[in-house]
């Protein structure tokens, strides 16, 4: 795989040291190391509960890590006078519900943070939103309201919404989970293609062909560690550890 | 017959002036007196005129055409002696047969008697002559009985001229105007009611009569129209004043800040623990104590404003934290700060869901405006309490009930269109044939609120509600940006079964 060997030489995007988290008494994460380089898509695989999605979350701050240090490009974002704002103004993030906001039209979705948080002026934003929707092919349902969307659409106006925002990486939390499986596609298709344009991703699924195909790296977490990383080959054709080997068995 | 005229005036009101022998007129007393008598200060002042308020219909109001009795008062200058008055009455003014005139002199406090000859009476015109001059400073007043009076504009004035002792002829200053309310159709219909014998066969009924009299509930809707408007003026006023109010007491008591917060909630529980009578006799008589004063709809409205600030604030932080959260970590994610995040993504959606409970508490207010009726606002209940005070009878609140009723019934009705429309609306992704169902109903009254459906759970709007109609319980806390590790145990349990 040359094309993996590529991007390991390239600059880390994120890098993750030791991240512990805990929710009470129930440790969630126990110690997770991982570096994510640019133009690098690594997919998570774990079972539920192992810690996949709360890993993730951290990465943009929605969860305060208990311990350990996550660092954005050279910048650590766990010191304590990091300006989490400007720090997830470059991490766009998909979550599994879509969380558009529901007053507003698609276009006026991927329009706001755009003017609020970057400061575009409306034409601009405007410009931009429209030419991402029309990436996501959704060109033609730019003044839709989310609610007369289908959960595809929606979840590719998220898509958009974040894409606007120029990220330097972008997080998807169980993207398509939420879907009926005829809209499955459409999404995994935009995120095939943000991967060939180079958009670095972390993308936590359970869509096993997405990760072998589309995969540079892939994860497997189980009981808040990660067990096993690799190739999807070395992954799906020769894991390792027992877990792994459970873990794909049951699924495939 | 000056002598059985005499008797007969003495039975019929024995006030009434006595008549004697005519003296001879003493010509030539003081001729200077006559001279000086124009130039002098201290002419003849008309100082009061009063009409007595006509029965034929409620309120205290004086309705042209209805006879009464009307009262001038006059006092007779400091250097003059008045020999004859000449009252003239607005054009208009009906004597009847059954019109007399009363006449009474005082000097100070004592009674004089009035040397006279009989009131002429044509034509609106009453002439009387003074056997004996009016001594100066007597104070003279003139009833007239039966008299039915015009209602020009400007009220009824009362002009003439009089004749001093030297025989100098002087115009009256006009009197002050007396009130005369013309004759409404209700009026019109009301006399015709009492005509009617099915009116009587109904007012026979006790029950009916109290509670339902035909010819109150005519007569009252006119005389209530005002009260309804002031009420709806207090209401409209402080209302729109209560709602910025009760947004920056939400904010701040769903805010990080421990002072505010229980500032906040302090000033929240307290009004709303107590009762707004309360409130409203603490403002009323605390402030003027205090030495503030104020116009008693200023104070009405603020009381009003500030109590209703507290209810709208659980309202308003019940609707912000049932949206779900997702929405507040979608703007996180995109780096929108707590104020941006609140103003352009949870308001908007906030507003949307507590209408149908803001329109409940615009509802409740409106009918707690009666309770200022307690300390003398004139409002829709006071102007009912006259009248019922004014005629003995309940109609005027049965009445005042109605107006009520136009108003909160229509906003009952759409308040239940609002909940049926918004239980109907789900998330983005599912639900959708509820919504437009629910749309479909609640389109044509609510154009003016775009036909969003919402996300998130439909109950949470449901739990918005209750929120309101039971103070004391609080809605379900979905979002708290001060818990969220809580938060995330939730979502981390999901995520683990």
């Amino acid at each position: 795989m040359t094309e993996t060997m590529d991007k390991s030489q390239t600059p880390v995007v994120v890098r993750i040291e030791n991240l512990v988290k805990s929710f009470g008494d129930l440790e969630v994460l126990k110690g997770v190391d991982l570096e994510v380089h640019r133009g690098e898509v690594v997919v998570v695989l774990g079972p539920s509960g192992s810690g996949k999605s709360t890993m993730l979350r951290c990465i943009n701050l929605l969860e305060k890590p208990t311990a350990g240090r996550i660092f954005f490009e050279d910048q650590e974002i766990t010191a304590p006078k990091t300006d989490v704002n400007k720090v997830r103004e470059h991490i766009g993030m998909v979550f599994q519900s879509f969380n558009l906001f529901p007053h507003l039209s698609a276009k006026k979705n991927v329009m706001l943070a755009q003017v609020k948080v970057l400061k575009r002026s409306k034409e601009e934003a405007e410009r931009v939103a429209i030419a991402q929707l029309e990436r996501v092919g959704l060109g033609d349902r730019l003044d839709y309201l989310p609610s007369q969307l289908s959960g595809g659409q929606q979840q590719r106006v998220a898509i958009a919404r974040a894409l606007a925002m120029d990220p330097h990486v972008m997080l998807f939390d169980e993207a398509t989970s939420a879907l009926d499986p005829e809209l499955v596609r459409g999404v995994l298709d935009v995120m095939r293609e943000m991967a060939r344009a180079g958009m670095t991703m972390i993308v936590v699924t359970h869509e096993m062909g997405f990760a072998r195909d589309v995969a540079d790296r892939v994860i497997f977490m189980d009981g808040g560690y990660i067990v096993e990383q690799g190739t999807p080959q070395e992954i799906f054709d020769h894991p390792q550890n027992e877990r792994t080997k459970d873990f794909l068995g049951h699924i495939s | 017959m000056k002598k059985s005229d005499r008797a007969q005036r003495a039975t019929a009101a024995n006030e009434r002036l006595t008549l004697r022998d005519i003296l001879p007129k003493a010509f030539s007393l003081m001729l200077a007196f006559a001279l000086m008598a124009p130039c002098l200060a201290g002419a003849i002042t008309v100082d009061n005129t009063t009409a007595r308020p006509t029965q034929t219909t409620v309120g205290n109001s004086v309705y042209a055409g209805d006879p009464t009795r009307v009262t001038w008062e006059c006092v007779v200058g400091e250097n003059e002696e008045v020999s004859s008055i000449f009252l003239q009455y607005p054009e208009g003014t009906v004597f009847s047969n059954e019109s007399y005139a009363r006449l009474t002199a005082l000097d100070g406090l004592d009674r004089l008697e009035v040397d006279a000859v009989d009131p002429i009476m044509a034509d609106g015109t009453v002439r009387i002559e003074f056997k004996t001059p009016l001594a100066p400073g007597t104070r003279l007043r003139v009833e007239m009985y039966f008299v039915a009076l015009p209602a020009p504009a400007g009220g009824v004035v009362i002009t003439g001229s009089y004749t001093t002792r030297s025989g100098a002829v002087q115009d009256l200053p006009a009197s002050p105007a007396i009130e005369v309310v013309g004759k409404s159709s209700a009026d019109a219909m009301v006399a015709w009611l009492d005509e009617q014998p099915w009116v009587e066969k109904w007012n026979s009924v006790p029950f009916l009569r109290t509670f339902f009299k035909p010819q109150l509930i005519v007569a009252s809707f006119p005389s209530l129209f005002k009260g309804w408007l002031r009420a709806m003026a207090l209401v409209l006023i402080g209302f729109p004043l209560a709602i910025p109010l009760g947004l920056v007491l939400a904010l701040l008591k769903i805010g990080k800040f421990k002072l505010t917060k229980g500032l906040a909630s302090l000033y929240v529980n307290v009004v709303r623990g107590t009762p707004l009578f309360l409130q409203i006799y603490i403002a009323f008589f605390g402030l003027p104590l205090m030495g503030i004063t104020a116009n008693n709809y200023v104070v009405g409205v603020i009381v009003l404003a500030m109590n209703s600030s507290a209810y709208l604030c659980e309202i308003f932080r019940a609707g912000i934290q049932s949206i779900h959260k997702g929405q507040f970590e979608a703007a996180a994610s995109l780096g929108m700060n707590g104020a941006q995040t609140m103003f352009n993504v949870i308001i908007p959606q906030t507003v949307r869901r507590v209408i149908p409970t803001m329109t409940s508490e615009f509802i409740l207010l409106y009918k707690d405006t009666s309770l200022l009726s307690a300390v003398g606002v004139m409002e829709l209940m006071m102007f009912g309490k006259s009248l019922v005070a004014n005629t003995g009878n309940i109609t005027p609140y049965i009445v005042a009930a109605c107006y009520y009723l136009l108003v909160t019934l229509p906003l009952i009705k759409l308040v239940n269109v609002l909940e049926a429309r918004l239980s109907g609306t789900d998330g983005g992704s599912g639900g959708k044939t509820k919504a437009k169902k629910a749309r479909k109903s609640g389109k044509k009254l609510l154009s003016a609120i775009s036909p969003v459906p919402l996300p998130g759970d439909a109950n949470v709007a449901q739990d918005a509600a209750q929120a309101t109609a039971e103070p004391e319980v609080a809605a379900p806390a979905v979002w708290r940006p001060d818990a969220e590790p809580d938060l995330s145990l939730t979502d981390a349990g999901h995520e683990m079964s």
